[in-house]
C-alpha cells in the first residue's frame, strides 16, 4: 500500500514539472509575443517581414526585417551543407569503421568540441578566418556570409555527429552480422543497407544543427559585419536575427518603436524555428513511412 | 479522464497564485517608489548601462573598496558593513530600465538621458563625470594619412552615407580601392553622437561592418588600410602610433575643444537615478567627482568635466 502511495506521489511530481516546463516555455512566447505587438500596430506584418529596409533609429524609421530574415535562413542554411556532408562521413566511420579502442576518444572529443563557448569560435574566427579570406579572395575585410557560414558549421558539426552516430549504430545493428556471415563487403554494407536506413537520423541531426545555427549569436556576430544587406553574395556581410538582436537590444530605450520591434524580430526567429522543426518532422514521417 | 485533469489543475492554480503574489510585488514597489531609502541600511550599490561607462566605475569601485573596506571608515555615521559595489553592462537603454526597474541604484547611460527616460522615473535625478569624444581616424597604413590630417564634415558625410564607395571618388590621388566603413552598432549611443554630429537625418550606408565594442573596431581598423571609422578619444590615444585621427573642419580632437563643445563629435556620460540618495550612495558619488576619482575617469581615457 505504501508502495501504491509512493508510485501516485512520484507520477504526479512528474507530471507536474512536464507540464511546468511546458508552461514556462508558453510564457517565454507568450512574453515575446506581447512586447512584439506593439510594433504591429505602427507597422504592418507583411511590412515588417517583407520590408528591405531596417532603419530604426533613422529620422525616417523603417522596419523592414527581410534581409535579415533571409540572412538567417542562408547562413544557416549554408552552414548545414557544409557540414551535413562531413558529418555523414565522420558518423559513418564513428559508428562501423574506426576501430573499437578509438571510439570512446573520439566521442569524447567530439563532446569537447560541443563544450567550446561560441565566443572562442569567434575569436578564432577573427583571428584566423577573417585575415585568411581577405587573403584568398583580396576582400577588403573578410566579414562575410561565407565566414559566417563555416565558423557555424563547424559548431554545428559535433552535434550532428553525435546524433547521427547513434542512430546509425541503432539502424545497422541487424545488418552487421547477416553482411559479415553473409560475405558482403563492408562498404557495400555500408552505402546499401547502413546509409539508406539511417535517413532518419541524418534529418533529426540536421534539425538540432539547424536550430542551433539559427540561434548563434556570439561567434556569428564576430564574423559576419552586421550590415543588413541581402545574402545574395557569399563575399557579402550580412546580419542574421540573433546579432540583430544582441546588437541593438542594450541601446533600444525602453517601450520605444525599436525596442518592440527587436522584440518582433525575436518572435519572428521563434517562429521560423518552428516552421522548420514541422517541415523536418513531416519530412521524418514520410520517409519512415515508405 | 479525471485524474488527469487534476493533474493538470493544480500547476495551473500554482501558476495562478505565483502571478498574483508578482502583481502584488509591483504594487508594493510603486508605493515604495516615494520613500526608497528609508529601508533598512544597503552596504551593497549597484551600477548597470553603458559598456562605455562600466570599465571606469569598476576601476572607481575597487579603488574605493580597497580604500575604506567597510562603510563606517568612510563616515562613522554609517554601520561597520562590507563597501559593495557591483556593475553590470547591457548599454545606456538598459542602465535606465535598470534604474525603473529598481534594479540598480544608478544607471550608467554614455549619452544625454533622452526625455521619455527622464519622465519615467519619479524623481528623476543625474550628474554628468565625463566627456568621452569620437575621432574620425585612418590607419596609418592608409593612403589617406599620407597627404592630410583634416578632414570636411561634408567628406565624412559622403564616404560614410555611401555615395563614394571607391577612395578614388574621394581623391583621384588616392588608389581605387573599396573604403571599408567600421561603425559601432548604428542602434547604439556611441553611433548615436556620431549621427548626430555628423551625418544628422542622412542614414549611413548599409554596408557599413557594424562591430560590437569599440576596441574592436580601433583593433580591426588598425589592421586594414583601406578603413576608415571613428575611435573614442582614450582608445585613439592608446592607438595613437597606429591611427591617424582627423582635425574636423580644422578643429583638433583637442581636450580643450572637446570640453568647450567647439568639437562637435562627444557625449556626455551621466549617471542617473531616482529619488534621493542613501548616505552610502552619496558618499560613492562624492568619490567619484573628487580629485582622486577624476583622476581615474581621465585615466580610463575620458575627459573630466570638473
Amino acid at each position: 500500500m505504501q508502495r501504491h502511495y509512493q508510485e501516485i506521489a512520484f507520477a504526479t511530481i512528474v507530471r507536474m514539472l512536464t507540464v511546468a516546463s511546458l508552461f514556462t516555455l508558453l510564457f517565454i512566447t507568450a512574453f515575446i509575443l506581447k512586447e512584439s505587438l506593439q510594433i504591429f500596430n505602427e507597422v504592418s506584418v507583411r511590412e515588417f517581414v517583407t520590408g528591405r529596409q531596417w532603419r530604426p533609429v533613422s529620422v525616417n524609421p523603417r522596419f523592414g526585417l527581410w534581409p535579415i530574415i533571409s540572412a538567417s535562413i542562408v547562413v544557416s542554411s549554408l552552414a548545414l551543407l557544409l557540414a551535413l556532408p562531413a558529418a555523414v562521413g565522420s558518423s559513418l566511420f564513428l559508428a562501423h569503421v574506426c576501430p573499437h579502442r578509438l571510439r570512446r576518444p573520439l566521442r569524447m572529443l567530439m563532446d569537447i568540441m560541443a563544450g567550446i563557448p561560441s565566443v572562442i569560435y569567434g575569436f578564432i574566427g577573427v583571428v584566423v578566418l577573417l585575415p585568411f579570406m581577405e587573403r584568398l579572395f583580396d576582400m577588403s575585410s573578410g566579414d562575410s556570409l561565407l565566414a559566417g557560414g563555416i565558423i557555424l558549421a563547424v559548431m554545428i558539426l559535433p552535434f550532428i555527429i553525435s546524433t547521427t552516430a547513434e542512430s546509425m549504430e541503432l539502424a545497422a545493428r541487424g545488418y552487421v552480422t547477416v553482411s559479415s556471415s553473409m560475405g558482403v563487403s563492408r562498404w557495400y554494407m555500408l552505402r546499401n543497407l547502413v546509409l539508406p536506413v539511417s535517413t532518419t537520423g541524418v534529418i533529426a541531426g540536421a534539425i538540432l544543427g539547424v536550430s542551433r545555427a539559427m540561434g548563434e549569436t556570439m561567434a556569428v556576430i564576430m564574423v559576419v559585419g552586421n550590415s543588413p544587406l541581402m545574402p545574395f553574395d557569399l563575399l557579402e556581410r550580412i546580419k542574421p536575427i540573433p546579432a540583430l538582436i544582441a546588437l541593438e537590444i542594450g541601446s533600444a530605450p525602453l517601450n520605444s518603436m525599436h525596442y518592440h520591434s527587436l522584440f518582433g524580430a525575436g518572435f519572428v526567429l521563434l517562429v521560423l524555428l518552428m516552421v522548420i522543426n514541422l517541415i523536418f518532422y513531416f519530412l521524418r514521417k514520410r520517409l519512415s513511412n515508405t | 479522464m479525471r485524474s488527469k485533469k487534476s493533474v493538470l489543475v493544480l500547476p495551473l492554480l500554482l501558476l495562478f497564485a505565483s502571478m498574483t503574489g508578482a502583481c502584488q510585488r509591483d504594487s508594493e514597489r510603486k508605493t515604495d517608489a516615494v520613500s526608497p531609502h528609508e529601508e533598512a541600511f544597503m552596504n551593497e550599490i549597484f551600477f548597470a548601462g553603458s559598456s562605455t561607462l562600466a570599465p571606469t566605475i569598476s576601476q572607481l569601485a575597487d579603488s574605493f573598496t580597497n580604500k575604506y573596506r567597510t562603510w563606517d571608515k568612510v563616515d562613522s555615521s554609517m554601520p561597520p558593513e562590507e563597501i559593495q559595489i557591483s556593475v553590470s553592462t547591457g548599454g545606456s537603454g538598459a542602465g535606465a530600465r535598470a534604474v525603473l526597474d529598481r534594479t540598480a541604484n544608478f544607471g550608467m547611460l554614455a549619452r544625454a538621458a533622452r526625455e521619455t527616460e527622464r519622465e519615467a522615473l519619479a524623481h528623476y535625478q543625474e550628474a554628468t563625470i565625463g566627456i568621452d569624444a569620437l575621432l574620425i581616424a585612418v590607419p596609418t597604413s592608409s593612403s589617406l594619412a599620407e597627404n592630410r590630417t583634416n578632414i570636411k564634415k561634408e567628406e565624412v558625410q559622403r564616404i560614410f552615407s555611401g555615395k563614394i564607395s571607391l577612395w578614388s571618388e574621394l581623391d583621384s590621388h588616392l588608389p581605387g580601392e573599396e573604403i571599408v566603413l567600421l561603425v559601432r552598432d548604428v542602434g547604439g549611443g556611441a553611433h548615436g553622437v556620431f549621427q548626430r554630429a555628423i551625418m544628422d537625418t542622412i542614414d549611413v550606408s548599409e554596408r557599413a561592418v557594424q562591430v560590437p565594442s569599440m576596441s574592436g573596431l580601433v583593433n580591426r581598423l588598425v589592421d586594414n588600410r583601406r578603413a576608415i571609422g571613428y575611435a573614442s578619444y582614450g582608445v585613439a590615444r592608446e592607438h595613437r602610433d597606429d591611427l591617424v585621427p582627423f582635425t574636423l573642419d580644422g578643429i583638433e580632437p583637442s581636450p580643450e575643444n572637446i570640453v568647450s563643445g567647439s568639437y562637435p563629435i562627444a557625449r556626455p556620460l551621466v549617471l542617473v537615478w531616482d529619488g534621493d540618495l542613501s548616505a552610502p550612495e552619496q558618499v560613492f558619488l562624492d568619490y567619484l567627482m573628487s580629485e582622486e576619482g577624476t583622476a581615474v575617469i581621465s585615466g580610463m581615457g575620458f575627459l573630466p568635466v570638473h
